[in-house]
């Protein structure tokens, strides 16, 4: 076999190779070994016909070149059930991983969000506890109080001290000047169900941590201390950001990983 | 290409009439080379068909039942030193689809081509 033949005949080789590529073992196999033993007969019969290295290596390259369109179409129509099946299977892992994923995701937002939130009660529920405690031993509302604050400007904790008409004794949280009141039924609630903690914006954008603790004594009312809670707000979202942004990095690991499962042939 | 069901294309029609011939010859089965060959020098063809083409419609006709294949004994090709041949034939139900082709080739051309004919 001259070197023009022998390139030829690799050239026809190598593209049998990369098109039955990735194709199921039987048909893949099957195409190789027939090109490989038509193109040995091709070449034995041009020795036997004493035909020319370069005539034998152009007709070898211009079956390959003529034909190729359909080498293309067979294997479009050998590997269409298996790429078929494989995204199948491919989709249906991922679903379920990227579903569980979700779910996960959404319980540690869900979890580490309310741990935030109850972290922020810690603080005013000392107070309001240490306050409602000394008001039912008879000491007057004001000494109970904080260093008053204005409540748009100041995250620290403040007091607030209610009779039991729901009327303000004392205050050391002021918004615009006075003490912004509490929305119906707060105290009616506590004076039915006991300590309350509550969530309570006062004004537009202002969220505060709030706690009602009702008390005793001769004169018996109501403790409400709360806290602002911007930082814990910050803090919930940077978490929300993060979590979403672990969420979106794990559904397209999954999808990478689901992208190499082995696939089944149908 | 689109096509009517049962219809067969010219390439199709080529390889089961020289199926035909060649088992009529004395060769009832025929390899993927030979066919290429036969199919030229009935023609006059200056060309081989092309591998592709040879062997897709190889692959369909097998596939519609007009065709069966098989691989040749290992032994035999091992003591000719070359590659197994897949070797095939032309089945009932072929030889039939190549009578149908050739009748209706007759009815619609005047003058139908001696290379493509059965034997």
């Amino acid at each position: 076999m001259s070197r023009l033949q022998a390139a030829a005949a690799r050239v026809v080789a190598r593209w049998a190779r990369l098109y039955t590529a990735g194709l199921p073992a039987p048909a893949r196999d099957r195409r190789r070994e027939e090109i490989g033993a038509d193109v040995h007969e091709q070449l034995a019969e041009a020795r036997s016909r004493h035909e020319r290295p370069a005539m034998t290596a152009a007709a070898l390259l211009s079956r390959l070149a003529r034909g190729a369109v359909h080498d293309l179409s067979w294997r479009h129509q050998v590997s269409r059930p298996i790429s078929l099946a494989r995204w199948q299977a491919w989709r249906r892992w991922w679903v379920t991983g990227a579903a569980l994923i979700t779910i996960a995701a959404f319980l540690a937002w869900l979890g580490y969000g309310l741990s935030l939130r109850n972290g922020a009660d810690r603080q005013p529920l000392r107070l309001a506890a240490g306050a409602a405690g000394q008001l039912a031993s008879g000491s007057p509302p004001g000494s109970v109080l904080p260093p008053a604050i204005n409540m748009a400007s100041s995250p620290a904790p403040f007091i607030i001290v209610y009779d039991a008409r729901h009327h303000v004794l004392a205050s050391s949280g002021r918004l615009s000047g006075h003490t912004p009141g509490l929305p119906d039924g707060v105290l009616s609630w506590a004076a039915a169900h006991g300590r309350d903690r509550i969530t309570w914006q006062p004004a537009p954008g202002l969220r505060e941590a709030a706690v009602i603790q009702p008390y005793g004594g001769p004169q018996p009312g109501f403790v409400l201390a709360a806290q602002s809670l911007q930082g814990i707000s910050g803090q919930q979202r940077s978490l929300t950001w993060t979590i979403a942004a672990i969420w979106l990095a794990a559904v397209a690991i999954s999808l990478l990983m689901t992208r190499t499962l082995p696939a089944r042939t149908p | 290409m689109r096509r009517r069901a049962g219809e067969l294309l010219p390439i199709e029609q080529a390889i089961l009439a020289a199926g035909i011939e060649l088992a009529a010859g004395g060769e009832p089965c025929f390899h993927g080379f030979a066919m290429a060959r036969h199919i030229r020098d009935a023609s006059a063809a200056r060309q081989l068909t092309a591998h592709g083409t040879l062997y897709k419609a190889l692959a369909r006709l097998e596939q519609a039942g007009l065709l069966t294949s098989s691989w040749e004994d290992p032994g035999l090709a091992e003591a000719e030193h070359r590659p197994r041949r897949r070797l095939y034939q032309v089945t009932p139900s072929g030889q039939q689809a190549a009578l149908r082709s050739t009748g209706q080739r007759a009815s619609t051309a005047p003058r139908p081509d001696p290379g493509l004919s059965p034997a």
